[in-house]
């Protein structure tokens, strides 16, 4: 368990360099900086004094060297829009971001789940049959239209929560509740499967056959081991979700770091765009993480090599 | 199962049907749409459609705010949406299953490579990648193509691998070995016609992901660039007019639920016909 957690930790920074080295390359190829910082009226002079203080003369190889003895010691450059370090300018717009995910995630989970133990309990009646086929439904949804619908009922013809922005907790509902349906109708469909399976195990006839209540049974024999796989599944969406809460930030016109990069890469603003991509995917690592170890200490089935 | 209530021969006809009526419309797109999808009529302006006030037969579908005909827009908007669908299934499907039958045949160090490489690139959000390449290389249905193809390999080559090691231990593989066999002719003779219907049902569901990532993509002002009539611009177009022209954004969203929905419903009812024993997510 140490030693895998201790491995895992190794490989963060591993990871982190891959992405960001391909973040830079990709960046880098789309166009010279330069004539974005200064504009047509500039000099020669005044591009050869930037060129070399950005290390542009330098060949790739020792720009990425030059970036990266940087970044170790969190300097990411400075933003072009807001002339200001990068990573402080992210890392502000990461409790907004969190905030949504964390509601996001809340939502999906236990209303997938809640959902799925609804079509299990009453498998193949109307209810199931309503639930599931809503779930593939919603498997389909595009989410930025399920968004802007979303807008117009609540908002628009309702008038009881409001557009966009943040603020109030009203502000989270809407976006939440369309971040959520990225992976809900898999949480739902998934824990419906895996509680008609955990059903038929023998422990469950043995439960049964001593007479126990069936809410008994649901929640203290068929619950614990048929909510596995779900969790399990849980660890495999962070990125999906994470990734959904760009274009949902770009919807609700949500101040996180989402909507940052978007702008950003828009604006052509390179610093700022590898910063929002290093905290992202360090979000998603270490997310991913954390579900595991809370997944092999709720199970000692699993056990992590 | 729901299969009583929802069999795999309705699923397979209903989204099949739906699949087939959308390729040919994107195929004979000019030939259905009543108007030319970029023909700009200002006296018509946000027309809605026929059936609410305002309303009139010349627009079946109304008009969005340069007065282009919405209907015809839809009709042409299927054409990015169903390319880039099926293309990047196809340049991920021929990936990631020549890398996994690959590292599933040799393993040791080649499977190490592939296998982790797909592990971290699993872990990275692919929209996250799509924006970064899009943003850097610009928006066209050849890009898009590129992009989503190569960020949509790794469930392919995870599926082969795990059947490629278990079929290389099997009686016909090793016959073929004692024959004297190339690797290349038993991966392409004997392994790969045993995973064609996995493949197949794996790579239906992903031309509804592929889809929707594109719609999304140019939702964000990422996919092909505006005039072009695709789904997502319109989409984001309508975002901006929801409180005068909510029909605008609505008629997208429909057009591309029904088709992504067409090609779950597709997808599902292969798993079910092909690979019956198959967990419902994969």
């Amino acid at each position: 368990m140490f030693n895998f957690i201790a491995r895992r930790i190794l490989f963060i920074p591993i990871s982190l360099l891959i992405v960001t080295f391909v973040a830079f390359v990709v960046l880098r190829i789309t166009g010279d900086p330069v004539e974005i910082y200064l504009g047509i009226e500039s000099t020669p002079e005044q591009v050869a004094v930037l060129r070399e203080q950005l290390h542009l003369d330098q060949p790739l190889p020792i720009q990425f060297l030059i970036f990266i003895t940087d970044v170790v010691q969190g300097d990411f450059g400075t933003s072009l829009q807001y002339d200001s370090p990068a990573m402080p300018l992210v890392l502000q717009r990461l409790g907004p971001t969190l905030q949504l995910v964390a509601a996001g995630l809340c939502i999906a989970f236990f209303g997938g789940v809640l959902l799925g133990i609804a079509c299990a309990v009453w498998k193949d009646r109307v209810s199931d049959f309503a639930i599931s086929s809503f779930a593939i439904a919603g498997q389909s949804m595009p989410s930025f239209w399920l968004g802007i619908l979303l807008i117009q009922i609540f908002a628009l013809d309702l008038k009881i929560l409001p557009t966009s922005g943040t603020g109030t907790w009203q502000h989270l509902i809407l976006p939440s509740v369309t971040l959520s349906m990225f992976i809900m109708p898999n949480f739902v469909l998934l824990t419906r499967t895996s509680f008609i399976e955990t059903v038929t195990e023998q422990y469950v006839v043995t439960a049964r056959a001593k007479g126990l209540s069936e809410g008994l049974i649901l929640f203290k024999h068929v619950l614990p081991n048929a909510i596995n796989p779900v969790l399990s599944f849980l660890g495999l969406q962070m990125g999906r979700l994470i990734g959904g809460s760009i274009i949902t930030e770009t919807i609700f016109a949500w101040p996180g770091v989402g909507r940052l990069m978007i702008g950003s890469i828009f604006q052509r603003d390179v610093p700022i765009v590898i910063a929002a991509v290093f905290v992202v995917c360090l979000a998603i690592i270490i997310s991913n993480l954390i579900v595991d170890i809370f997944l092999s200490v709720i199970d000692p089935r699993i056990r992590l090599k | 199962m729901r299969g009583r209530l929802f069999g795999k021969n309705l699923k397979m006809g209903l989204g099949g049907g739906i699949v087939v009526a959308a390729v040919l419309t994107a195929i004979f797109a000019d030939f259905i749409a009543p108007y030319d999808p970029y023909a700009q009529d200002l006296l018509a302006r946000l027309k809605p459609p026929f059936w609410s006030e305002g309303g009139s037969l010349d627009h079946i579908l109304g008009t969005d705010n340069y007065g282009r005909d919405m209907l015809s827009r839809l009709i042409h908007g299927s054409r990015i949406s169903i390319l880039v669908g099926f293309s990047s299934m196809l340049l991920s499907c021929v990936l990631g299953s020549v890398l996994g039958m690959l590292a599933g045949y040799k393993g040791g160090a080649t499977e190490q490579a592939i296998m982790r490489f797909a592990d971290a690139h699993l872990s990275f959000p692919e929209i996250l990648l799509a924006v970064l390449i899009v943003a850097a290389i610009g928006g066209s249905a050849l890009n898009l193509i590129l992009v989503l193809g190569i960020s949509g390999w790794m469930v392919y080559a995870r599926v082969t691998f795990g059947m490629t090691r278990s079929l290389k231990e099997r009686p016909f593989v090793e016959a073929s070995v004692s024959h004297g066999a190339k690797d290349l002719f038993i991966i392409f003779r004997h392994i790969f016609p045993q995973m064609v219907p996995v493949l197949t049902v794996i790579s239906t569901l992903q031309v509804a992901q592929m889809i929707l990532q594109e719609t999304a993509l140019s939702f964000l002002g990422l996919g092909v660039p505006p005039p072009a009539a695709t789904w997502g611009n319109m989409l984001a177009e309508g975002r901006d007019r929801m409180w005068v022209a909510p029909w605008i954004a609505n008629l997208s969203g429909l057009a591309i639920i029904i088709v992504v929905w067409g090609v779950n419903m597709l997808g599902n009812g292969l798993r079910e016909h092909l690979d019956p024993k198959s967990k419902e997510l994969a």
